[in-house]
């Protein structure tokens, strides 16, 4: 039983181990690597949908807890695998041999959203947090020939080892105080105490050591380097799937352990929520390069949810965080890959050379373009529900000011959304050689576009299916 | 009611939209069709629906109601009384005769009418929609068409205006689903009804949050509408948009505002409304003073209406501050104002409409909208000479014709609660009446211009884009009951609701 529970995971570990070897033992079958993760994904959602029960159960005595919270990043995880592995499909920049292990590479970790999500315990956090950070760092610097990207991953490489310390520091501290790395007993041990200095520094330290993977003012500074130095996939990667698992591990962390005394800190992070937002979106202005940007939007983007990580207490709080997830991972993901479809083509990220797109390439145009005003939060749209539910949170938790400055931010974004909106519909293009991008990327970016446009029409089985997972959320 | 004529109304527009993307670009012909085609219907099931509604009552007609998003309270619902229908009929009529008359459009055609009937349906929705989610979702859908609408097939300055309007309408909307959002958790149960919230009038003891909730909502509506100062976008917009774009925006999305401030702040917030109601009527009496002057200096011929646009909804605007105000007087005066206030709405819709049409046409054979370029016209295309001074005398209200029974009653119905600005008022009326006379003889009298010398007289298309609203202004102009039949339950349900919690 206990075996069987895990399944999920241990089908897509067991697929990057088997992509890993098939490419040790037969070289230049990149296209079967591939396929074995695609399929491999879909096998596990598929999965995990089975599993999936209103009971939570703890395996491995209580190091990972499979509750309604985990089912949600069971099925973010395996969609962003595949996400990514159509993204980093025949990628260019990567030599044909080595294509194989960068597949196996991104499904592992993109595994470690669901594992990072059920994690229950602090040492399963660390090593799967470890597992995220090393698959990604090698990621990063993947094409060896390219300077940059080898400067982004040494970047990458050096903030991210030293957050971890941080983190494990903060870690050690909890574990000093109550003795034991469970989270559930952690916050037995903390309950009704309230903040004394140690638990503040063990608090910040946790919440430095996580910020960093969420990009969290004043811990973004790595984000606009690495993303613009490393391969657009694996850009795509980090912008989703290291923001994912950074919030799943963040929000059952803090809810958990420190969510007794959640009325001291929510003013802290509610504060770094406006400084993020306020950074990402602020600095995204006036960007000409499109990953740049997106970067720097990334940035903002999870300024918004941390709006939910301060308003989280109650059910719509935690939905609207779950839901405004989901749909900025998967129009984040489109917008991605409409951008590695384009840039494959002329071969530039620059702003400028998207002029006329959408004459050039109307249905992609036409995707960035929605996916960029669901990003704003236009209705009826994803990203426009997800808005309005954690905007409503704030609210109902009387975080006003909060609330009026993310809707600034919304305000404020649409200076360097509608720039490259503009740029592809209103200028000329400069050749008018039509624009033709590979099918399985095409079809991703439409797959993710009905997904924005269901999700924001029809919320209301989603939102089902969530609170019904919620009786057993990380409380 | 069995059929759901009211969907029907608002979806068909949608459904056209995505058959338009199926038609392949080359067919303009066929897209144009079909775009006509569905207006067209849309119009004849909004004239169905005008004929099976039960005059005499001021409650919501029609009604439809689903639940949408029931974790949250969201509902579908959709309704019409005597303030939306009137609206909503201005906008089916001019969505068809600004696609009769975007036959002009040459540039991408397959997305021009795509676009455009995207917004209809956005117009439409608002006006319909009875959930403040709804509403919302409708009011935003209609900024994104606008958007590029103005900013692919504008003037010279198109995407300057295209932005500006979308930015000054996002901020005001921003703000008001702040409002929408307190508002939900100020009820209870929780609830994002419309009719409910009203009947239960949250906040009503609570001042300060009643002040800020009137303000989030204000500041989206005042936007819109335009009020002083927040029309700058609107000079902008008008004169950028293409021809159709202009009307549209003049002729509907202006009225989006006001409609606002009937339907959703009026019955909620009725405490503030009291209190601000001297602001508003200040900012109308500005809004109407203020436009007319900036009229008079004008030269260029569709700016110049773009302002006058600033004026006449100044003077439905003084027409709602008036029957928000607290005051000794008489439902019965407050409903003349009130009436008064949504025919000038429809009115203005219809008369703008037409004006914003004829510079049109002027301007696809002078290439210029420049006033002192023009001269002798009503000799050489008198057609387009009668339809102008027919649309210029309606909108300096001159007896007769539709302009004047809205201007007079609100005037009427003003002047005992707000006698100062009402007077102030009259100043615009008659500087209206110079810049509208004044322009009607530089266009129409006088020397012709010489290279105007063998202008084309308006065509088919040009003279049925135009010709309806004419007939309307006469119509209206002698037989104003049409409306104010319909109008006027749901005023008098409006107001006495109103004074019920006083």
């Amino acid at each position: 039983m206990n075996a069987a529970a895990l399944l999920p995971e241990y089908i897509l570990l067991g697929a990057g181990g088997l992509m890993f070897l098939w490419n040790l033992l037969r070289e230049k079958d990149e296209l079967v690597v591939l396929a074995i993760g695609l399929v491999a994904a879909v096998i596990s959602a598929t999965v995990s949908i089975f599993l999936m029960s209103s009971q939570s159960i703890t395996v491995f005595s209580g190091a990972i807890t499979l509750d309604g919270y985990t089912h949600f990043f069971r099925l973010i995880g395996p969609g962003t695998a595949i996400l990514i592995l159509l993204a980093a499909a025949k990628d260019p920049t990567i030599p044909v041999g080595r294509r194989p292990e960068y597949y196996s590479l991104i499904l592992v970790a993109a595994t470690t959203i669901q594992i990072l999500a059920g994690a229950s315990e602090l040492m399963t956090v660390f090593v799967a947090l470890e597992l995220l950070s090393i698959t990604s760092f090698v990621l990063v610097g993947f094409s060896k020939e390219s300077v940059q990207s080898a400067e982004a991953a040494l970047k990458f490489f050096l903030f991210g080892v030293a957050s971890i310390g941080v983190l494990l520091y903060g870690f050690s501290i909890l574990f000093g105080i109550a003795g034991t790395t469970e989270l559930v007993p952690l916050a037995t041990a903390l309950m009704a105490r309230s903040m004394s200095p140690l638990i503040w520094v063990a608090f910040i330290l946790v919440l430095a050591g996580f910020g960093f993977k969420i990009l969290m003012a004043p811990f973004h500074m790595w984000g606009p380097d690495v993303y613009e130095g490393a391969g657009t996939p694996v850009t795509t990667f980090l912008a989703i799937g290291s923001k994912a698992a950074g919030f799943a591990v963040l929000i059952r962390v803090l809810f958990t352990v420190f969510g007794s005394q959640l009325s001291e800190w929510v003013v802290l992070v509610g504060i770094l929520s406006a400084l993020t937002m306020t950074i990402g979106n602020v600095l995204a202005l006036g960007q000409k390069n499109i990953k740049r940007m997106l970067a720097y939007s990334s940035i903002a983007h999870g300024g918004y949810l941390l709006v939910g990580v301060a308003s989280g207490v109650s059910t719509l709080g935690l939905s609207g965080l779950l839901y405004y997830l989901l749909g900025y991972v998967f129009v984040t993901g489109g917008a991605f890959l409409t951008v590695i479809a384009v840039s494959r083509h002329i071969g530039s990220d620059a702003i400028d050379d998207y002029a006329g797109l959408s004459e050039r390439a109307p249905v992609l145009a036409a995707a960035l373009a929605i996916f960029f005003l669901s990003l704003i939060g236009i209705p009826p749209l994803v990203g426009f529900f997800g808005k309005y539910l954690l905007f409503g949170a704030a609210i109902e938790q009387k975080l006003y000011w909060l609330a009026g400055i993310a809707v600034v931010n919304s305000v404020i974004s649409v200076g360097y959304y509608i720039p490259v909106v503009r740029t592809m519909v209103l200028l000329p293009a400069r050749e008018k050689t039509p624009i033709v991008a590979s099918r399985h990327l095409v079809g991703a970016i439409l797959a993710t576009l009905v997904l924005a446009l269901v999700l924001g029409v029809f919320p209301e089985p989603f939102l089902q299916i969530v609170s019904g997972n919620l009786h057993s959320a990380p409380k | 009611m069995s059929f759901p004529i009211l969907s029907a109304i608002l979806f068909l527009p949608l459904a056209g939209a995505i058959a338009i993307l199926c038609i392949p670009r080359e067919k303009e012909d066929l897209i144009r069709k079909v775009a006509l085609g569905v207006t067209g219907v849309t119009l004849l099931l909004t004239i169905l629906a005008w004929f099976r509604f039960p005059i005499g009552q001021g409650g919501m007609q029609f009604v439809e109601s689903i639940s949408w998003i029931p974790s949250f309270g969201v509902h579908y619902k959709i309704g019409v009384d005597g303030l939306s229908f009137p609206l909503i009929f201005l906008t089916a009529l001019l969505s068809v005769l600004s696609v009769l008359y975007s036959g002009i459009i040459r540039d991408r055609v397959k997305e021009y009418f795509a676009l455009f009937l995207l917004l209809q349906m956005g117009m439409v929705g608002v006006f319909m929609a009875l959930d403040l989610f709804l509403f919302y979702v409708f009011w935003e859908i209609g900024l994104v068409p606008m958007y590029f609408i103005i900013g692919i097939w504008g003037g010279a300055r198109k995407e300057y205006a295209a932005i500006k309007f979308f930015l000054y309408t996002l901020v005001g909307s921003m703000a008001m689903l702040l409002a929408i959002l307190t508002l939900y958790f100020g009820t209870t149960p929780h609830t994002l009804d419309i009719m409910a919230i009203a009947a239960q009038k949250p906040f009503l003891t609570n001042s300060l949050v009643s002040g800020f909730l009137f303000l989030g909502f204000f500041l989206a509506f005042a936007i819109k509408v335009p009020m002083f100062p927040f029309h700058t976008w609107l000079p902008d917009a008008h004169v950028e948009a293409p021809t159709a774009g202009s009307v549209i925006l003049a002729g509907v999305l202006l009225k989006m505002g006001a409609y606002g401030f009937l339907r959703i702040i009026l019955p909620i917030l009725p405490g503030a409304s009291a209190t601000f109601a001297p602001m508003i009527a200040i900012l109308a009496v500005i809004s109407i003073v203020y436009g007319a002057l900036v009229s008079l200096a004008q030269t260029d011929f569709k700016k110049l209406i773009a302002y006058s646009s600033v004026n006449h909804m100044g003077y439905a605007m003084l027409g709602i501050a008036s029957a928000m105000a607290l005051t000794t007087a008489p439902v019965s005066t407050k409903a003349l104002a009130l009436n008064g206030a949504i025919l000038q709405l429809f009115n203005h819709g219809i008369i703008t409409g037409a004006l914003f049409l004829l510079v049109g046409v002027i301007y696809e054979r002078a290439h210029t909208r420049d006033l002192n370029a023009f001269g002798g016209l009503a000799a050489r295309i008198p057609v387009f000479g009668g339809f102008l001074a027919l649309a210029g005398f309606a909108s300096l209200g001159l007896p007769g014709l539709a302009g004047f029974i809205s201007e007079f009653m609100i005037f009427l119905g003003s002047f005992p609660i707000f006698s100062l600005f009402t007077i102030l008022s009259l100043i615009g009326v008659v500087v209206t009446a110079a810049f509208l006379l004044w322009t009607m003889e530089r266009i129409l009298l006088g020397k012709l211009n010489p290279k105007l010398a063998n202008t084309p007289e308006m065509d088919r298309r040009e003279i049925w884009s135009v010709a309806p609203l004419g007939v309307a202004m006469v119509l209206l102009g002698i037989f104003p009951a049409i409306l104010l039949n319909m109008t006027n339950p749901t005023v008098m349900k409006i107001l006495t609701e109103m004074v019920a919690t006083r």
